[in-house]
């Protein structure tokens, strides 16, 4: 009893974390943003990574950063107690359904309780780390040391802030994201829809994107909701008409939406140049501002290769950049093999996702209507910049692919998902016209 | 007040429909009625799988809580020394867990001088 207990309690400690610093009804009081209740939390969850990213190069005591968002929670809570049981109210139903999801895909979790191959080979070391107190250098020596280690700070974090302080209650954060990232998508639904036809969709899209395998400690959810987040500002913030240019704080937002990818994966590093190069073809910003942007992301870049470069020698990756495979590839009949192969298992891997079948049904759906692409143009880059990326991956990897590609590229694919979500709710919307 | 309860039961319902689809009263149950370590043994294995009983095991027979062993699992699984890793503890000199070692494996060890401490089936904990 005491297990479930301790799942509300850790549900009560994330729910504080998604509510602070850009708290809701401040973000109202202050005209700093127009968003949502459910963006505000997106918001919160991305500038809490910043923050936590920033603390774990400190040797700083867990439970005291825990303490000082409680101390934060409980200040605003009560300046702002008559909203939030006026909002508690009117949302009765969707935060029991919350609560419901949550609490049947953490039970899962808790039950089987294990880690699965990569969270046990070398993202739970990470985490114990800080677990038990320790700090970034502490990292150096462990398997795959040079990883990055954000995800693992986090787990460490919630698994540190919990009542009984058993592992699997920091990977409840993992849940915790994917759901409020899948439930913002609430405020997206046309008013047409009635609340059931939303939870119904909403429930679909969840168990449609759900993946047990992924929450055994990997950091594939995190990715996804970064994902995720990312399209969600990018629309909001820079694609839209009524857009204030002379506010900083969604260019801000995105700058720390991408700096979080960098540090949860390798393939982060890549992935934020991708989203950068996104947010500068493709958002309604003057040059100087992009140039502006661009200089901030680039010291971020270099940020996290001389932070590498101090404890790990170098920003090393799994394979080399160029390598013996690099040449291999420059034969044609070798290539297109390869080629073949990766894209036998990019379709199995719509298949093992069928988010994504879903996904690409609402893309050529909304396509054939005149306009679509002309605003969502950035959906076409996107996907021509990831899908690109993912291929040359493989295609440069040392291992044999048809061994590699079975085994991780329904991950990496999946991930990538979190970004266009919000089609399929536009192709729902659409329908429903 | 027909169309509020009608919603009422609707959702509750749902609820249940969501329940039933993830099994959460079985989980619910399982949880309750079993404790952690029961739950990962169970699922994680004792002498098979990523062998985490086995490693649990020798820590509390040899008290060994301040330590770190290594942990090799020749099975398909990862190695279970992940659960027990303590960055402040040292590791353990010229010792093994050795989850799933045939007797090809066993023999190597034991032909570079390692002697079998404690075993259970196909898991070993060996020291030179």
């Amino acid at each position: 009893m005491i297990e479930i207990f301790s799942l509300f309690l850790t549900l009560g400690c994330l729910l504080i974390f998604s509510n602070l610093p850009f708290n809701f009804y401040l973000l109202k009081k202050y005209s700093i943003l127009n968003v949502t209740y459910s963006e505000s939390m997106l918001i919160n969850i991305v500038v809490n990574c910043n923050l936590l990213l920033i603390l774990s190069f400190f040797l700083i005591n867990l439970n005291f950063i825990f303490f000082m968002y409680l101390v934060g929670m409980l200040l605003i809570f009560f300046h702002f107690i008559k909203d939030y049981i006026k909002l508690i109210k009117k949302n009765f139903f969707l935060n029991i359904f919350f609560i419901v999801i949550f609490y049947s895909i953490s039970l899962i979790i808790i039950k089987n309780a294990y880690l699965d191959w990569d969270g046990l080979g070398h993202w739970i070391y990470k985490a114990s780390v800080y677990y038990h107190g320790g700090e970034y250098k502490d990292l150096v020596g462990l398997p795959f040391d040079y990883y990055p280690h954000l995800g693992s700070y986090i787990w460490a974090f919630f698994w540190k802030n919990s009542l009984i302080q058993n592992e699997y209650l920091g990977r409840l954060f993992f849940i915790f994201i994917f759901l409020v990232a899948i439930f913002s998508l609430n405020s997206r639904f046309s008013e047409k829809f009635s609340d059931f036809e939303k939870f119904f969709f909403i429930f679909v899209i969840i168990y449609l994107s759900t993946n047990f395998f992924l929450f055994g400690g990997y950091q594939e959810y995190f990715l996804f909701f970064i994902f995720f987040c990312f399209s969600n500002f990018f629309v909001k913030f820079f694609l839209g008409k009524n857009i204030n240019s002379s506010n900083y704080f969604p260019e801000l937002l995105i700058l720390f939406t991408t700096n979080t990818i960098m540090w949860i994966k390798q393939e982060g590093f890549f992935y934020f140049i991708i989203l950068n190069i996104l947010f500068l073809i493709h958002a309604k910003r003057d040059l100087f501002k992009k140039f502006i942007f661009s200089l901030s992301a680039l010291i971020m870049l270099f940020c996290f290769i001389y932070i590498k470069n101090i404890y790990f020698d170098s920003l090393r990756f799994n394979d080399d950049v160029v390598n013996a495979e690099t040449f291999k590839n420059l034969q044609f009949e070798y290539l297109f093999t390869k080629i073949i192969i990766i894209t036998k298992y990019f379709i199995i891997t719509f298949f093992k996702y069928p988010i994504w079948l879903i996904i690409l049904i609402s893309l050529l759906f909304l396509g054939l209507s005149p306009n679509f692409f002309d605003k969502y143009k950035f959906v076409l880059s996107y996907l021509f910049l990831t899908f690109t990326f993912v291929f040359l991956i493989f295609l440069n990897t040392t291992e044999e692919v048809s061994w590699l590609a079975p085994l991780t590229l329904n991950r990496i694919v999946f991930a990538l998902s979190g970004f266009l979500i919000f089609i399929c709710v536009d192709f729902l919307n659409k329908i429903k016209k | 007040m027909l169309t509020k309860n009608f919603k009422n039961i609707l959702f509750v319902i749902i609820i249940i429909l969501v329940f039933s689809i993830y099994d959460t009263f079985t989980n619910t149950y399982v949880v309750i009625r079993e404790n952690l370590e029961t739950r990962m043994i169970k699922n994680a294995g004792d002498c098979r799988a990523q062998g985490y009983g086995f490693h649990k095991k020798i820590i509390k027979k040899y008290y060994l809580n301040d330590k770190n062993i290594i942990s090799i699992n020749f099975k398909d699984f990862p190695s279970p020394e992940g659960y027990f890793f303590n960055y402040q503890n040292s590791t353990l000199k010229n010792s093994f867990i050795l989850i799933g070692a045939n007797q090809d494996k066993i023999q190597k060890y034991l032909d570079d001088d390692y002697k079998i401490i404690y075993s259970e089936k196909d898991c070993y904990f060996i020291q030179k």
